[in-house]
C-alpha cells in the first residue's frame, strides 16, 4: 500500500469517526417531557403512570379523605388513554404547558365530560392539579406516583 | 531342541537376507564408473559415469546411446583426438553437471595425429555445466558436427560454445574445417555461443536450423558485442569463408546484468570486426518488427566501427524444422503480450504461437507472486487450464483464479513436450517486471541487514532472549521524543451501555495529545492527555432491565494516561521495508469526570443530586469526581519518513469508579427520603434522574453490585513527529 492510499485510507476512516462522533444531544421540549413525566415514556414499562390521590386542599383547606378516596388512582397511558379506579376511561392531553384535559365517559352515568386541570406541580413522583369547581372554590388535588 | 534349531535357522536366513541387500546396494554404485586420469582411447557405454577431476582421452572418445555423464566440480573431459558422442533420437545421451557443484564439460584440443578425425556429437543433452563445450585455441580436426543437441539450464556464464581459433601455421595449409551447429536447441542458458572468428580462412562455419529460446547472457548494464547469444569477430583478412547462419530461430533472449540480476537488453546477435558486413538473413530474430529486431542486435547501427549485419529479410516466423518452442505470446484477444508487462492481476489465458506441434497435456502452469508489499516472501499456485489448440497455435484459457491482492508475479509454463517427446523451453510471462520487482525487494531486504548490522556495535543475545527487546539505544535523550496528536471517537461500555453492539452505543469526538519517550529498542513510554465526552442511554440497550430502568447520562472527561508499549518493530530501525509498525501497551488513567443529565430542558450535575441517595443516606457519602483506571491499547503506526508518522489507534480503559455513568450499585433511594434531604438543591431533578421511569423499584438496585464497574473505549487516528534528530 502506497503512501497516498494509506493517507487517504486514514483520512476517510477519520471523517466516519468524526461524522459518527458529533452526534447531538437531543432535549426534551418542555411540554413533551410533562407528559412523559405524566404518562410515560412509551419505552419498555414505562407505557403508563399510576398516579394515587394523596391530599386534597379546598380553597387552601386540607379536606379529610375517606379511604376509598385514599385508594383513588388515575391511569395515564402514554398514547393519550385514560382511567381511573372508578372505571370511568377517556382520554387525555396536554393541549398547552400545565393543562391537562381529560375526556371521560363515567362509568355509571355513560356520560362523556370533559375536564381541564391547571398542573400546579409535577414531577416523577409527585404531581398536583388545580380545577375550579361549579362552586367557585378552588381545589387542589395531589397525587404520589404508585406504578 | 528344536526351537534351538529353528533359531539357528532364523538366524542364518537374516544373514542371507541382509548381504544379499549390502551386494545390491554396492552392486549398484559399483555400477557408477568414476573416471579419473589420461586414457589412451574411452569408451563409454549407456549407464552412469561420473568425472570429479580432469579426464584426459589421448584419443578417440566414443560414448555410445544411454550415457550419462555426470562432472562435479572441477570435473573435465579433454579430447585430444576424435570425438563421437552419437545417442539415438529415443536414447539420448546426457552430460551434465551435479547441482550445486557443476562441472565444466567437453575441451577439444591439440591437434588430433591422425588429421582425419572429427568432432561428431549429436542427440546429445548437454545441462548444468559451466562451459559444456570448448574448442580451445590451437584445436584441429578434420570436421564438427554438433547437431539435434539440447544445451539446457547451463549455468556458466563464460560460454554455451566457445570456439577458438586452430593453429597459426594452419594458414599455408588449404585444407579447412567444416564447422556445423545444426538443429541444436540452446535453451534457459546464462551464457552464449561464441566464435573467435565467425568469418575464417581455416573453419567454414555453418549455423543453421538451431533454436536459440529464452537465454540469459550475463553482463553489466551496458549492451555490447559480447552480450548476445551469438557473437564473435568478423574481418576482412584471412577470411575465405563466410559463415552460413540461416533457418536459425532467436526468441526471447535478454542481456542480464550480474549485480542487479534484472533484465537489460534484448541480446541476439553481436558481431565485431575489420569487415564490413556479415549476413545474418532468413533467421527468425524475435519479431516481426525491425525495429524492435534492430535492438537486439550489436552491430554497426551501435558502433560505427563494427560490422552491419545484413538481416533482411529476415523469417517472420521460425522455421518448423528446428527444435520446437513457443516464439509468440499473445492475449486472449491475440494481440500481443509484451515481454515488459507488469502482471499485478491474474490474466485470463493466453495464445501460444509455437514452430511445431507442442503437447501441453502434461505441461504445468504455475503463478508465482509476492506474498506481501515489500518482503521476499512469494506463493507459487498450480493453476489448471484449458487448451484450444487451433493449428500451431494454441488458446490456453486459465480455469483456476488467483487472489494475488494486486502483487506482481508471473506465470511459468513448463513440462511441455513436443510431439517426439523431446522438451520444450519453458515460458514465462511478466518475468522480466517480476525481476524488476525482485530486485527491489532484494535492495530494501539487503538495506534492512545493513542497518541492523551497522546498529549492532555488540554481539547480539539470540533473538528470543528478553535482553534483545531491552536493548539500550545510544541516541541523545531528545531524539527519543516522539509528540503526538490524536483525535477519534470514545464509546461507553459501562452499566448504561448495549453490552451485546459496541457500535449501538453512543459515539463522541475525542481530542488529545500524546508524548512518547523510546527506552529501548522495543520498548517504549508514553503519557497521553485526552479530552473526550462520554454518554449514553438505557434506550440503545438490548437487555430489558437497562430499557425499564431508562437512565441515560453525559460526561466530559480529561484523563491523563501514563502508558508503556511494546514495539513490534525495532525503534531504532528506519527502513521503507518496515514502514507499518505495530505496537501493544497498558497503562493507568487518572480521569476527571462529571455525569450530567437533562430534566426538562435544563442541565443538571448528577453528583450533587445523590441520585444514588448519597445525601438521603447518612450512612453515605458523594462520589468523587476524579477516578482511577487502567487500560490496554494497540497502535499502527505507518512511518511516512523519519520524523513523521501516522497511525491509528485503539485502547480499552475498564475504570476504578463505578460512577462515570452516575449509575452505582446503589438501591434506588425513597422519593420521601430525597425529599427530606437539606443538601440536595434540585428536589424534582434528583427524584427524576433516581429513577426516570417512576417504576415500583422498591428493594432494587440501581446497578447489579456484582458488576458495576464502567469501561470505555478510544479509537481513532493519530499524527506524530519526532521533534529532534
Amino acid at each position: 500500500m502506497n503512501l497516498r492510499n494509506i493517507i487517504s485510507s486514514l483520512l476517510i476512516v477519520s471523517a466516519l469517526v468524526f461524522l459518527a462522533a458529533c452526534s447531538k444531544t437531543t432535549v426534551t421540549p418542555p411540554l413533551e417531557f410533562q407528559k412523559q413525566l405524566l404518562a410515560g415514556t412509551g419505552s419498555f414499562q414505562n407505557t403508563q403512570h399510576v398516579w394515587q390521590l394523596d391530599s386534597t386542599k379546598i380553597n387552601g383547606i386540607n379536606s379529610v379523605l375517606t379511604n376509598v378516596q385514599k385508594n383513588y388512582k388515575k391511569t395515564f397511558t402514554f398514547d393519550g388513554g385514560y382511567s381511573d379506579s372508578d372505571n370511568n376511561t377517556g382520554k387525555w392531553e396536554i393541549p398547552a404547558l400545565n393543562k391537562l384535559k381529560q375526556t371521560l365517559i363515567y362509568q355509571l352515568t355513560n356520560k362523556q365530560d370533559s375536564t381541564i386541570y391547571d398542573i400546579v406541580s409535577i414531577n416523577s413522583a409527585q404531581m398536583s392539579l388545580s380545577l375550579k369547581l361549579a362552586n367557585g372554590q378552588t381545589a387542589i388535588y395531589s397525587f404520589k406516583i404508585s406504578n | 531342541m528344536n526351537q534351538n534349531i529353528q533359531n539357528i535357522i532364523l538366524k542364518i536366513y537374516l544373514k542371507i537376507i541382509v548381504v544379499v541387500l549390502i551386494s545390491i546396494i554396492s552392486s549398484d554404485v559399483i555400477a557408477q564408473d568414476t573416471l579419473a586420469g589420461n586414457y589412451p582411447l574411452l569408451t563409454l557405454k549407456s549407464g552412469i559415469h561420473i568425472i570429479k577431476e580432469t579426464v584426459t582421452v589421448k584419443g578417440k572418445l566414443e560414448i555410445q546411446p544411454g550415457a550419462k555423464i555426470e562432472m562435479t566440480d572441477p570435473g573435465i573431459l579433454v579430447c585430444e583426438g576424435g570425438v563421437s558422442i552419437k545417442g539415438d533420437k529415443n536414447n539420448k545421451i546426457e552430460i551434465y553437471g551435479k547441482s550445486k557443484i557443476e562441472g565444466v564439460g567437453l575441451v577439444i584440443r591439440s591437434q588430433d595425429s591422425s588429421n582425419t578425425s572429427i568432432i561428431d556429437i549429436s542427440n546429445v543433452i548437454f545441462r548444468n555445466l559451466q562451459l559444456p563445450l570448448f574448442f580451445d585455441f590451437g584445436w584441429k580436426r578434420a570436421g564438427v558436427n554438433i547437431t539435434d543437441n539440447h544445451f539446457i539450464n547451463n549455468v556458466g556464464k563464460v560460454s554455451v560454445i566457445q570456439v577458438l581459433n586452430p593453429p597459426f601455421n594452419f594458414n599455408v595449409d588449404s585444407s579447412f574445417i567444416n564447422f556445423k551447429i545444426q538443429h541444436n536447441l540452446f535453451a534457459a542458458n546464462n551464457a552464449a555461443i561464441y566464435f573467435e572468428d565467425l568469418k575464417s580462412d581455416h573453419i567454414n562455419i555453418d549455423i543453421s536450423n538451431n533454436t536459440f529460446y529464452g537465454n540469459s547472457v550475463y553482463g553489466y548494464k551496458n549492451y555490447n558485442i559480447s552480450t548476445n547469444i551469438l557473437y564473435g569477430r568478423v574481418d576482412q583478412l584471412f577470411s575465405r569463408f563466410t559463415p552460413t547462419i540461416e533457418k536459425n530461430s532467436f526468441a526471447f533472449n535478454y542481456l542480464i546484468d550480474n549485480i542487479t540480476d534484472t533484465v537489460v537488453h534484448a541480446a541476439n546477435f553481436g558481431v565485431y570486426g575489420t569487415d564490413k558486413t556479415i549476413g545474418l538473413k532468413n533467421n527468425y530474430l524475435g519479431s516481426t518488427d525491425k525495429e524492435l529486431i534492430l535492438k537486439s542486435i550489436y552491430d554497426q547501427t551501435i558502433n560505427y566501427n563494427a560490422p552491419k549485419v545484413e538481416f533482411e529479410p529476415f523469417l517472420t516466423l521460425p522455421n518448423e524444422s528446428n527444435p520446437t518452442h513457443i516464439y509468440a505470446i499473445n492475449n486472449l484477444d491475440n494481440s500481443i503480450l509484451v515481454d515488459t508487462l507488469k502482471i499485478t492481476d491474474p490474466i485470463k489465458g493466453f495464445i501460444l504461437k509455437s514452430n511445431s506441434n507442442v503437447d501441453y497435456s502434461k505441461s504445468a502452469l504455475n503463478y508465482i507472486y509476492f506474498k506481501d508489499d515489500s518482503s521476499l516472501k512469494k506463493i507459487d499456485t498450480t493453476l489448471s487450464f484449458d487448451i484450444q489448440p487451433n493449428g500451431l497455435e494454441t488458446k490456453m484459457t486459465i480455469t483456476k483464479s488467483v487472489n494475488a491482492a494486486k502483487k506482481i508475479g508471473y506465470y511459468h509454463l513448463n513440462k511441455a513436450i513436443n510431439n517426439d517427446g523431446d522438451f520444450v523451453p519453458e515460458v514465462k510471462i511478466g518475468y522480466i517486471s517480476y525481476l524488476n520487482e525482485l530486485r527491489r525487494r532484494n535492495l530494501l531486504a539487503e538495506l534492512l541487514k545493513d542497518k541492523k548490522s551497522n546498529d549492532s556495535t555488540k554481539p547480539r543475545p539470540p533473538p528470543d532472549s528478553l535482553k534483545n527487546i531491552f536493548q539500550k539505544i545510544e541516541a541523545p535523550i531528545k531524539s527519543k521524543i516522539e509528540v503526538s496528536l490524536l483525535a477519534g471517537g470514545s464509546i461507553f461500555t459501562g452499566t448504561i451501555s448495549n453490552n451485546g453492539n459496541v457500535f449501538g452505543n453512543d459515539m463522541n469526538m475525542l481530542l488529545g495529545v500524546n508524548i512518547n519517550y523510546t527506552l529501548f529498542s522495543n520498548l517504549s513510554a508514553g503519557l497521553n492527555i485526552e479530552s473526550f465526552k462520554l454518554s449514553n442511554s438505557d434506550a440503545k440497550s438490548n437487555n430489558n432491565d437497562q430499557l425499564a430502568r431508562g437512565m441515560s447520562f453525559t460526561t466530559t472527561m480529561l484523563g491523563i494516561s501514563p502508558h508503556i508499549n511494546y514495539d513490534f518493530v525495532d525503534n531504532r530501525l528506519y527502513t521503507k521495508a518496515r514502514r507499518i509498525r505495530p505496537s501493544i501497551g497498558l497503562g493507568l488513567d487518572i480521569v476527571s469526570y462529571n455525569p450530567t443529565g437533562i430534566y426538562n430542558g435544563t442541565i443538571y450535575n448528577l453528583q450533587p443530586l445523590g441520585t444514588g441517595g448519597q445525601y438521603s443516606d447518612s450512612t453515605k457519602k458523594p462520589y468523587s469526581l476524579l477516578a482511577f483506571g487502567y487500560f490496554l491499547n494497540f497502535k499502527v503506526k505507518y512511518q511516512i519518513n523519519r520524523f513523521n508518522s501516522v497511525g491509528i489507534h485503539f485502547s480499552f480503559h475498564k475504570s476504578m469508579s463505578n460512577y462515570l455513568d452516575d449509575v452505582g450499585p446503589d438501591p434506588y433511594p425513597s422519593v420521601a427520603s430525597i425529599l427530606k434531604s437539606n443538601k440536595i438543591i434540585n428536589k424534582d431533578a434528583a427524584i427524576y434522574f433516581s429513577n426516570p421511569t417512576s417504576r415500583n423499584v422498591i428493594g432494587q438496585y440501581r446497578n447489579n453490585p456484582d458488576d458495576a464497574s464502567d469501561s470505555y473505549i478510544n479509537f481513532g487516528i493519530y499524527y506524530s513527529r519526532r521533534l529532534f534528530k
